[in-house]
């Protein structure tokens, strides 16, 4: 399937100033894992050092929130946020 | 109930048709707990004052530092040293003595949370950090009172309104516990921008009219100028809301 990832400003910096990236994928992990495969930059920003999805990552698959792993299909825009913390 | 002085001073909110004074009787009424006066509880506490919120309780347990004051506008450089409760009631009096601030210099815990927001009618997201937006969180959905979140990074910010049962909670967007922190950038303009939402929020669910960000995050993006809003999902296995 390929999927449209969008991602926010602050990552969109580890993906060589991309926002937009086309990422072939069955499911949200799938596309997390290719994604940080072509973008190696991302990887400390998506997953924990034990290799887990971070907990302030959160996923919205035509911009309705998903788990890790919602299946994907074609044509889906998987937009990726970090969650803002600061007050 | 609306005094003549309390018509004149809202006179122009009171015009708005949804609004009126039956709306402006509903905020005399109110009592709005502010958990954290930093950049985010700074703003909104003033806003919540500027309204006419009858009763705001300003919750913090931190001094004013001179870091603070590029983004916490309630704080002066007078105030480095004090207690931010101390300084937010000197300015909220200030702004609108008809307003009744309750000042509680404590950092909120588990097991003073209850205390804290018992009888409030909704509860403002000014916290820095996730373990107490947690508490928080539990505890609102606990006593059925709504939660209104925001937070910030940089230039980035988000918004929801938790309607306990209704909604998803914080803890539905955030399963998994909490993320490490260190200090975050931050500008005044994104807290600020943040807590007028959340006072819009405010007003609205207190008056009784108009949309909520209920089951819906507002992100706002300052570089790119972009609002997105997506829709968020209730967890059914959630620990703190689900049943
Ligand atoms: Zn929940």
């Amino acid at each position: 399937m390929s999927v449209t990832v969008r991602l926010q400003l602050l990552l969109s910096q580890f993906a060589d100033g991309q926002e937009v990236v086309e990422i072939t994928a069955d499911n949200n992990i799938d596309c997390l894992n290719n994604l940080t495969a072509q973008f190696p930059g991302l990887r400390r920003w998506l997953f924990t050092k034990q290799g887990e999805v971070a907990t302030y990552v959160r996923l919205f698959i035509n911009r309705r929130q998903a788990s890790v792993d919602a299946e994907l299909k074609d044509g889906d825009e998987l937009l990726i946020l970090l969650a803002a913390v600061g007050g | 109930m609306l005094t003549e002085s309390d018509l004149v001073r809202y006179g122009r909110q009171i015009l708005y048709t949804d609004f009126g004074e039956e709306g402006q009787r509903r905020l005399k009424q109110s009592h709005v707990v502010v958990a954290g006066l930093g950049g985010l509880g700074s703003a909104s506490s003033v806003y919540l004052a500027c309204a006419g919120i009858g009763h705001i309780t300003v919750v913090d347990g931190d001094f004013v530092e001179l870091s603070n004051l590029n983004r916490q506008i309630l704080h002066w450089e007078e105030d480095i040293g004090e207690r931010k409760t101390l300084s937010a009631v000197r300015k909220l009096a200030k702004l609108n003595p008809s307003v009744e601030v309750t000042p509680l210099f404590e950092r909120i815990t588990p097991s003073n949370v209850g205390g804290i927001i018992e009888g409030a009618h909704t509860v403002i997201d000014g916290m820095d950090n996730f373990e107490t937006r947690f508490i928080l969180n539990s505890a609102c959905v606990g006593a059925g009172i709504p939660f209104i979140h925001a937070g910030i990074n940089g230039l980035l910010g988000e918004v929801t309104t938790i309607i306990p049962r209704k909604t998803p909670c914080f803890a539905c967007i955030f399963p998994q516990g909490l993320a490490e922190e260190g200090a975050i950038p931050a500008f005044g303009v994104t807290p600020a921008l943040m807590a007028a939402l959340q006072v819009t929020e405010a007003v609205k669910l207190l008056a009784g009219f108009g949309d909520l960000l209920a089951g819906k995050m507002l992100y706002f993006n300052g570089e790119t100028m972009e609002f997105t809003v997506v829709d968020l999902v209730r967890n059914p296995e959630c620990s703190v809301c689900g049943f």
